[in-house]
């Protein structure tokens, strides 16, 4: 399990809206494989395999899903670690 | 083709040949020379925008993350290397910890996606127009991660 943190700038964090809910996004794409996504899923956010499926199989037909969401300042979080693995996430409220 | 790894312990036994651990230090090295993303779309395909629609926000992030993400892609190389100079000077098999059996499956995954920005594919029907030589690469290294995560998946499942 990863533990990496992005470096935060806390004068730059004030200036956000902490109490608002900011959405993490996975997009598809051809080249990760099904195995690997549910893995990912399960060990970044603890999702049983059920759930970790569901949301691969939303990615894979619906070309994008919503994996989690949170403060802003998680949710980059989140994204942070989904792009070291690799996936292609992106945030939006 | 046969299992590359098993939970062995606490950890995971790595059983590679030579010509698997050559194409794997290969692809390896290969993430190390990648150029900038404005050009190598195998590099962009590694640092894609956070922020879609707000560049000055995503311009933010990846001033405060990028050299992290940097330095963590860096650490698993380095893992890695060390475990395939391990299977070369001792050939056959190795164990290996959690951790570092999760960064072998990023880094041969991010192999995986930066030779499939390079080599163009967009789209499933892509793979089609694949020299056999790549396709085969694509193929071996997609075993390689996939056989990873259904292991490291059991580890989750066991609690570790």
């Amino acid at each position: 399990m990863t533990t990496e943190t992005p470096v935060r700038d806390p004068d730059t964090d004030q200036d956000r809206n902490l109490d608002d809910t900011w959405k993490v996004v996975v997009w598809d794409d051809p080249v990760n494989t099904m195995d690997y996504v549910v893995y990912v899923f399960r060990s970044l956010f603890g999702y049983d395999e059920v759930k970790a499926t569901r949301l691969m199989l939303e990615v894979h037909n619906e070309g994008r899903s919503v994996v989690a969401d949170g403060p802003r300042e998680r949710a980059e979080h989140d994204c942070y670690r989904l792009h070291h693995h690799g996936l292609w996430a992106t945030i939006e409220q | 083709m046969s299992a590359h790894f098993r939970l062995a312990g606490d950890g995971v036994e790595v059983r590679l040949g030579p010509e698997e651990v050559f194409l794997l230090g290969e692809v390896t090295r290969l993430l190390v020379g990648l150029g900038d993303p404005a050009s190598d779309p195998g590099a962009a395909r590694l640092s894609p925008p956070v922020y879609l629609d707000d560049p000055e926000a995503d311009a933010e992030w990846r001033r405060l993350a990028g050299s992290e993400l940097d330095q963590a892609r860096r650490a698993d190389r380095s893992a890695v290397e060390t475990i395939l100079e391990t299977l070369r000077s001792e050939p056959g098999s190795v164990t290996v910890s959690i951790p570092e059996a999760n960064a072998m499956m990023r880094v041969f995954n991010d192999a995986r996606l930066a030779l499939g920005a390079r080599w163009g594919i967009d789209e499933p029907e892509d793979y089609e127009k694949l020299r056999p030589e790549a396709e085969e690469v694509l193929s071996f290294l997609g075993w390689v991660v996939s056989e990873l995560a259904i292991v490291l998946g059991g580890a989750l499942q066991q609690g570790r």
